[in-house]
């Protein structure tokens, strides 16, 4: 629990948020400063570790995305996703350019999800002043309902698209198990459509709220392409510069533990970096949609941005460019149709060819841009087709540096000007920012005693 | 989705006792399945059930429940009549509980008739399987709960 102080104190500050609410998972903010003096300043994970590299350790590769897709129930497709290119890339197979789109669009449709839920859930209490969205029902009911329609949309897409709406069935190595429904398509493109309307509403509503004044200039990591705003493929990028194939991911960031949280943090050149909304707006905002352009605009959004409180802003001109990108890919294929023989596929070898598959021992290894920012999978397997080792590195992890980073640099900045109150809400905001995926985030050291 | 009655079962069958709900929707749809009402396993699932709960006329959502009843002691009520405490869930760091979603439907004047079947629960813990006194009332939950669906539910339909 936070104590509650009300006087403003330049030199003593003691917040202590145990736990951090409306994001996914438990954390804790903890800061101290003694005397002026910032002694402590920490966001701790203290989720219990989920064990799920070690978990598919033994497994066939054939089954790696349905294991992984329940790291979390918010980028459950992202997830999935992430394994079946690793997959792919460690059994040298190519997915059809129809498969490919398909998946673009489910991924589309998870940022929207995972998007809408974060900027109507989560952080619009915060700017009107609530605790929660329950008392919003009260105040702003339309908004609420609106958020809500936007919400059943993306659910609904998933449901459409990969079989149900969290954890998704019908993406696997190769292409899918089933075509989704035409029926299904048409009611999800007309839902879409209809999304363009509460699309505008919101962004109306977002351009009177205010965010918290923050700047500071970090490292923002994403994926690029030079054919489009990269979420499902492409070079990574470190602020424009240090273009990375995915491969090459561990010589680009370095992972370590922290004796206080069980989240790993990662580094780029020996200091934190964000992902997420931001990063990629900052490092592709040439590539996106034209509408999504003009919502930036209308909105006051500048890349470079270097607020992280105005990564919910990226996160709405981000909607705007993946709905209309699906939009688009829902009218292509209404157009031409999907060729069932270049998509669909089993998900496993047949019973009576499993026994006869030559696997060749390789090292399989994708990035996709999930919600939270870049997420990458590895996986190493034998010449039986089964992983040996796994490693999933969570964008939540990635930002865990950047967020102390920042909290180390605006409390100063709020000492003497806001009361212990106002900071404690200030840095709860600021987490609340790069909605963190705690749950997702938690890994532990494999220790081997000698 | 043709049936405008659903049946909802909400827990997690890794955390013992928490399971029930979707234990008990199991055995409705194997025992007591009714041809115009959709079965619904929601697991710990929890806001996309604010968007379902509007497609139906009439909705019956079987949880496990802390009311300081007897372990499997069966309470039945419509959603109106039911009270509890929000303040965890409005704080909850989970996206949303249960409670919350309840009250958020509430609020938001929708017009489905949900009713609430909430099964005392003993030990919510990390593990499968249920407490003795729960498992003793599996079967007699089942055919209470599904007697309810043929008097109540589905009257009216």
């Amino acid at each position: 629990m936070t104590k509650h102080s009300s006087k403003i104190d330049a030199k003593n500050v003691k917040v202590d948020v145990h736990y951090l609410t409306r994001v996914e998972g438990h954390g804790n903010i903890v800061v101290d400063v003694k005397d002026g003096k910032l002694e402590k300043c920490e966001f701790q994970v203290i989720e219990s570790p989920r064990f799920f590299e070690s978990m598919l350790v033994g497994r066939s590769i054939w089954e790696a995305q349905h294991i992984t897709s329940r790291i979390c129930g918010i980028c459950a497709c992202g997830h999935s996703l992430a394994s079946v290119k690793a997959g792919e890339d460690a059994l040298g197979v190519t997915p059809s350019e129809e498969t490919v789109m398909l998946r673009k669009l489910l991924l589309y449709t998870e940022q929207m999800d995972s998007h809408i839920l974060h900027i109507y859930i989560l952080v619009a209490p915060d700017l009107l002043g609530v605790k929660s969205i329950v008392p919003l029902v009260k105040t702003h009911k339309p908004v609420i309902e609106m958020a809500l329609r936007m919400k059943r949309m993306s659910d609904y897409a998933g449901e459409v698209l990969a079989g149900r709406h969290i954890h998704p069935i019908s993406y696997v190595i190769g292409g899918l198990t089933q075509l989704p429904s035409i029926d299904g398509l048409e009611k999800l493109y007309k839902m879409m459509v209809d999304c363009r309307k509460d699309t505008d509403e919101t962004v109306k509503l977002i351009k009177k709220l205010k965010f918290p004044d923050f700047d500071r200039p970090t490292q923002y990591l994403s994926l690029t392409n030079d054919e489009e705003y990269a979420f499902y493929d492409g070079d990574m990028v470190v602020s424009g510069k240090q273009r990375t194939k995915p491969h090459d991911y561990r010589k680009l960031l370095t992972e370590r533990v922290l004796d206080y949280s069980r989240a790993k943090v990662a580094t780029i050149n020996g200091k934190s970096y964000a992902v997420g909304a931001l990063s990629r707006f900052n490092n592709n905002y040439a590539k996106l949609h034209k509408k999504a352009k003009a919502v930036a605009e209308e909105i006051g959004l500048k890349a470079p941005c270097h607020n992280p409180y105005l990564n919910t802003a990226a996160q709405l001109v981000e909607w705007v460019h993946c709905l209309e990108e699906s939009i688009a890919i829902m009218e292509k294929i209404s157009k031409e149709g999907l060729d069932e023989k270049r998509i669909v596929v089993s998900s496993w070898p047949k019973r009576g060819e499993a026994d006869k598959a030559v696997y060749k021992p390789n090292t399989g290894i994708s990035c996709v841009e999930v919600p939270r920012g870049a997420l990458f999978h590895e996986y190493t397997i034998d010449d039986t087709g089964h992983i040996t080792s796994a490693n999933c590195v969570i964008p939540t992890n990635q930002n865990m540096g950047n967020l102390e980073d920042d909290m180390r640099k605006i409390v100063p900045e709020l000492l003497g000007k806001k009361t212990q109150d106002e900071i404690t809400l200030d840095l709860e905001m600021l987490a609340r920012a790069y909605d963190p995926c705690i749950s997702c985030s938690t890994h532990l050291l494999d220790v081997k005693f000698v | 989705m043709a049936n405008r009655i659903a049946v909802v079962g909400i827990g997690n069958t890794l955390r013992r006792d928490d399971g029930i709900g979707v234990t008990v929707l199991g055995s409705l749809l194997s025992l007591y399945k009714r041809e115009r009402i959709d079965y619904l396993d929601f697991g710990s699932a929890s806001f996309d059930l604010l968007n379902r709960m509007s497609s139906y006329d009439a909705m019956l959502v079987i949880d496990g429940i802390e009311a300081s009843l007897e372990p499997g002691e069966l309470k039945i009520a419509r959603l109106e009549d039911i009270t509890y405490d929000l303040k965890e869930a409005v704080t909850s760091t989970h996206g949303f509980g249960f409670s919350t979603l309840l009250e958020l439907y509430k609020k938001l004047g929708a017009k489905t008739r949900v009713y609430i079947a909430g099964i005392q629960v003993a030990d919510t813990s990390y593990g499968e399987g249920f407490t003795p006194q729960l498992a003793d009332k599996k079967e007699e939950i089942t055919g209470r709960i599904s007697a309810f669906i043929d008097t109540v539910l589905l009257k009216g339909q």
